[in-house]
C-alpha cells in the first residue's frame, strides 16, 4: 500500500475569486440595464458623459467578460484544479498577485472606459498600460498554474485540465497580438495594424476571445461540475477527446464570419463561414456529452436547483453553437448582420450559458467551503426561473428586433428602391423591444439580486471559511510515460508536449488567416487609394474613437444591393488602409457613416451632435453636448501623425512638423463655415469642429477630390509631396 | 513568388488538398480511440473527479 501524505487545498483564494465575481457581476448586470433602458428612452443617458451609451457599453461588455466571468473562471480552475491534480496550487504568493493584480486591472477598466479612454477594439478596449497589466497577471496566472501541474499528484491531467491550458496558452497568444500598438500618450495609443488587417486581427481575436475565455474555459468548468453535482462520470471520455482537439483546432479560424460581405478578401470570408460550420459538431459534442452525463439522473433536474443550473447552461451553448454556424452562412448573416439578432445571440450565450454555469457553479463551491448548506433552497429556484425568464424574454425580443430590422433595411420595391429609405423608419418599428429587452434584463438582475441575498445569508451562517482543505493522497505518483498505455492518456501525462500541441492546433489557422492579409495592401488598385486624413480630421477621428461612436454606427458599405441603394458604392479595402484602428463596426443603432462626407453641411452636424433630435425628430441618439466645451489638443497631434508615419500612413515630414499648425488652419475653416450659418462663440479649438471635420472627410478622400487635396494646401510650408 | 503566391490566395486544388488530409487524419483519430485503445482504460480517467467522494449534500 503506498505512502499517504497530506495535502492542504487553498479555499480562501476560491472565496475570493467567488465572492469577486459574485460583485463585479453587478457592476455588469447594471450597466447592462442602464445601456439597455437608454435604447428604450434616451433621456437615461442624463446628458452625462460618464454614462452616455457609447461609453457604458464597452463598461457593460468588459465588466461582462473580464470581471464576472473572468473572476468565476479563475474560482473555478483554481477549485477544481486543486482537486483533480491533488495537490496545492504551486504558489500562494503568485495566487494573491493573480487575485489582487486582476482586480486592479478591472477597476482601472471602470475607471477609464467611462472616462473616454479606449482603443474601440472590441472586448480590447482597454489603452495599453492595462494591456502591459493584463499581459504581466496572465503570466503569473500562466506560471501558477503549470507550476500546480507540475507538483502535481495524479498522473493524469483530466479533460478538463485540458480546456484550461488551451484557455491560458490561447488567450495570452489572442491577446499580445490584438494588442500590438504604439502609444502617443498615457492613455492612448494606436494598433499598427490598420483598415482590413487591423478588422481581420481584431475580430480574429473577438470571435476567439469568446471562444477561448467564454467557452473553452467554461467547457472545463461543465466537465467538472456536472460530474460532481450529480455523483457521475462524464458520459464519453473518448467522445471529450474528440471535442477537445476539434474544437481547438477550428475555433481559431472562424473570426471572418464577423465581417461577411465587407471589403475583406473573399476568401478569408470563406474561410470563416466554413469552419464556423464545422464547428457545430464539436460544439454539440460537447453539449451531447455534458448532457448525457446526466443518464440516470435526470430526476435531479426537477430536484436539485444546482443541476437546473448546470444543465441549462449547457443547454444555451447547445443553442448558441448551432444559431452561431447558422449565422455564420453568407445569406442569414445578409440579414442578420449589423443587427439585434446578433445581440440576441451574443446573451443566449452570455447570461445562459456563462452566467447560469457560474451561477450553478457558485452554489456548489459556496457550501462546500464554507460547509454549511445553502440558506435557501426556495431561493435558489426562484433565481433560476426569474432569471430564465428573463433570457427568454432578452433573447425573444432581440431576435424579432433583429429579423424586423434585417427585412427592413433589405427591402426593396418593384420599382427597385428602398422601400424604407429612412434609417429612422426602421428605429421607431422596434422601439417598443427595446423596452421589452430591458424587462429581460431587469429580471435577470432580479435573480442575481435574490443569489446575493442568499449567499450572504448562507455564509453569515456557517461558522467560517474553511481556508485550508486537508485531504490524504498519495506521497509519490509515478509521472513518466507508460507505453503501454493509450496514446491520448500518454499525452496527458505529456503536459508541455500537450500545450505546445495546442498552441500549434491555434497558430495553424492564425497564420493562415492572418499572415496573407497582411500583405493586401500592396495590391490595392490605384484607383482605390485615398489620401491620408489630415491632421485635423485625425484629430475628430480620435473623438470618434474615443467616444465609441463605432458602437451605434459602422463605417462599411457591404457588397449587396440595399446597402448600395442606402448608402452609396460599396467600401473598398483602399478606403480604410490608413484607418488605425479600423472603424468598420458591428452593429447599427444607426446609420452607417461610411459615405456621409459632406452629405450634410457642417451646421447639420453642429446641430445634430448638440442635440440629435432637432435634426432627426425620432432619432435615440444620445446628445454630445460637452464636445463644444472640450479643447483639442493641438500640439499632441505631431506625436501622433509621427506615430501613424511609423505604422505606413504616408504622412510628409512638413506635415508631421507642422500637425499643429494645419490642423488649426482646417478648423479655421469650419469655425468660420459655422459663425457664418449663425453659431456664436469661439469654437475653432473644440472636439465638435475636429469631429465635423473627420465627419465630413468620411467617403471623400479620394486622391482626386478636389476639396480633399485643397486641406494638403493648409500646411504651414506647402506639405511637402504626398 | 511569395508574392504571387499571396495575391492569389484562392486555389481551389490547394483547399482541397488540406480537406482530404484534414479528414484523414481525423478519421485515424477518431479510429484510434474507439476501435484501438479499450473502453476501460477511458472509463477510468473518467472518474477522476469522483475518485475524492465528496460529500455531495445527499446526491444520488
Amino acid at each position: 500500500m503506498s505512502q499517504k501524505i497530506q495535502v492542504r487545498y487553498d479555499n480562501k483564494i476560491v472565496a475570493f475569486f467567488v465572492l469577486a465575481s459574485i460583485f463585479w457581476a453587478g457592476a455588469a448586470f447594471l450597466a447592462g440595464v442602464l445601456a439597455a433602458l437608454q435604447l428604450a428612452y434616451w433621456p437615461f443617458n442624463f446628458e452625462l458623459e460618464w454614462l452616455t451609451f457609447s461609453r457604458i457599453r464597452p463598461l457593460h461588455t468588459n465588466a461582462a467578460i473580464f470581471a464576472f466571468a473572468g473572476n468565476a473562471i479563475f474560482a473555478g480552475m483554481y477549485h477544481s484544479t486543486q482537486r483533480l491534480l491533488k495537490t496545492r496550487l504551486f504558489s500562494d504568493a503568485l495566487s494573491w498577485i493573480h487575485f489582487w493584480g486582476w482586480q486592479l486591472i478591472i477597476l482601472s477598466a471602470a475607471i477609464t472606459l467611462p472616462l473616454g479612454f479606449s482603443q474601440s477594439k472590441e472586448y480590447a478596449e482597454l489603452e495599453w498600460p492595462i494591456d502591459i497589466a493584463i499581459t504581466l497577471i496572465w503570466v503569473v496566472f500562466a506560471l501558477n498554474f503549470f507550476g500546480t501541474i507540475v507538483k502535481r499528484k495524479e498522473k493524469h491531467i483530466y479533460v478538463a485540465i485540458w480546456f484550461y491550458i488551451a484557455t491560458i496558452v490561447t488567450v495570452a497568444v489572442l491577446h499580445i497580438v490584438n494588442s500590438l500598438e504604439i502609444p502617443v500618450g498615457f492613455l492612448q495609443s494606436y494598433p499598427i495594424f490598420g483598415g482590413v488587417q487591423d478588422a481581420l486581427v481584431q475580430w480574429w481575436y473577438g470571435h476567439n476571445a469568446v471562444a477561448f475565455f467564454l467557452t473553452t474555459p467554461f467547457l472545463g468548468l461543465m466537465y467538472y461540475y456536472i460530474p460532481k453535482a450529480v455523483n457521475r462520470p462524464v458520459y464519453s471520455y473518448r467522445l471529450s477527446i474528440v471535442h477537445f482537439w476539434s474544437l481547438v483546432f477550428i475555433y481559431i479560424w472562424a473570426g471572418p464570419h464577423h465581417l461577411l460581405y465587407t471589403s475583406l478578401p473573399d476568401w478569408a470570408q470563406t474561410l470563416g463561414m466554413i469552419f464556423s460550420l464545422m464547428l457545430w459538431a464539436p460544439s454539440w459534442g460537447g453539449m451531447i456529452n455534458g448532457l448525457l452525463t446526466l443518464r440516470g439522473a435526470w430526476h435531479l433536474l426537477r430536484t436539485d436547483p444546482i443541476v437546473k443550473f448546470l444543465v441549462t447552461a449547457v443547454t444555451f451553448y447547445g443553442m448558441s453553437t448551432f444559431e452561431g454556424p447558422l449565422l455564420s452562412i453568407k445569406s442569414v448573416s445578409l440579414l442578420a448582420h449589423y443587427s439585434d439578432w446578433i445581440i440576441a445571440h451574443v446573451h443566449g450565450g452570455a447570461l445562459g450559458w456563462n452566467g447560469f454555469l457560474s451561477f450553478g457553479m457558485f452554489y456548489y463551491i459556496i457550501p462546500k467551503i464554507w460547509k454549511t448548506k445553502m440558506y435557501s433552497t426556495r431561493l435558489m429556484n426562484y433565481h433560476f426561473w426569474i432569471g430564465l425568464s428573463g433570457i427568454l424574454i432578452y433573447y425573444i425580443s432581440m431576435w424579432a428586433s433583429g429579423i424586423t430590422q434585417g427585412l427592413m433595411w433589405r427591402a426593396i420595391d418593384d420599382s427597385g428602391y428602398l422601400v424604407y429609405p429612412d434609417f429612422v423608419e426602421t428605429v421607431m418599428q422596434i422601439a417598443p423591444l427595446y423596452w421589452v429587452r430591458a424587462v429581460g434584463g431587469i429580471l435577470y438582475l432580479t435573480g442575481y439580486v435574490l443569489a446575493v441575498y442568499n449567499i450572504v445569508k448562507t455564509i453569515k451562517s456557517a461558522n467560517a471559511l474553511e481556508a485550508d482543505e486537508t485531504v490524504e493522497v498519495n506521497a509519490t505518483v509515478d509521472l513518466s510515460v507508460d507505453k503501454s498505455e493509450g496514446f491520448h492518456r500518454r499525452l496527458e501525462g505529456m503536459v508541455t508536449i500537450f500545450s505546445v500541441l495546442v498552441f500549434l492546433s491555434i497558430a495553424v489557422g492564425s497564420i493562415l488567416e492572418i499572415v496573407p492579409t497582411l500583405s493586401i495592401h500592396k495590391y490595392v488598385p490605384q484607383s482605390d487609394e485615398v489620401l491620408p486624413y489630415t491632421a485635423l480630421e485625425q484629430a475628430g477621428r480620435d473623438v470618434f474613437v474615443t467616444e465609441g461612436c463605432y458602437v451605434c454606427h459602422s463605417q462599411q458599405i457591404q457588397k449587396h444591393v440595399s446597402d448600395v441603394l442606402r448608402y452609396g458604392p460599396a467600401s473598398t479595402i483602399g478606403e480604410s488602409i490608413y484607418d488605425h484602428p479600423f472603424q468598420w463596426g458591428s452593429k447599427r443603432t444607426g446609420p452607417d457613416l461610411a459615405r456621409v462626407g459632406r452629405k450634410y453641411p457642417d451646421l447639420w452636424h453642429f446641430r445634430h451632435m448638440m442635440n440629435p433630435r432637432s435634426m432627426v425628430e425620432k432619432s435615440i441618439m444620445p446628445s454630445y453636448p460637452w464636445l463644444l466645451d472640450k479643447k483639442v489638443d493641438f500640439y499632441s497631434l505631431r506625436k501622433k501623425l509621427s506615430v501613424l508615419k511609423m505604422v505606413g500612413v504616408p504622412y510628409t515630414d512638413e506635415q508631421v512638423a507642422q500637425a499643429d499648425r494645419w490642423a488649426e488652419a482646417q478648423a479655421d475653416e469650419v469655425a468660420a463655415s459655422l459663425a457664418k450659418e449663425g453659431v456664436e462663440g469661439e469654437i475653432k479649438g473644440t472636439k465638435l469642429v475636429a469631429l465635423i471635420a473627420y465627419l465630413q472627410a468620411l467617403g471623400k478622400k479620394s486622391k482626386d477630390d478636389e476639396k480633399a487635396k485643397a486641406h494638403l494646401e493648409l500646411v504651414p510650408g506647402g506639405g511637402g509631396e504626398q | 513568388m511569395k508574392q504571387a503566391a499571396l495575391s492569389y490566395f484562392t486555389n481551389n486544388e490547394l483547399s482541397l488538398i488540406a480537406l482530404i488530409l484534414f479528414l484523414i487524419a481525423f478519421s485515424f483519430l477518431i479510429f484510434r480511440l474507439y476501435f484501438w485503445d479499450p473502453k476501460s482504460k477511458y472509463d477510468k480517467l473518467a472518474q477522476i473527479p469522483l475518485e475524492d467522494k465528496e460529500a455531495t449534500d445527499g446526491r444520488r
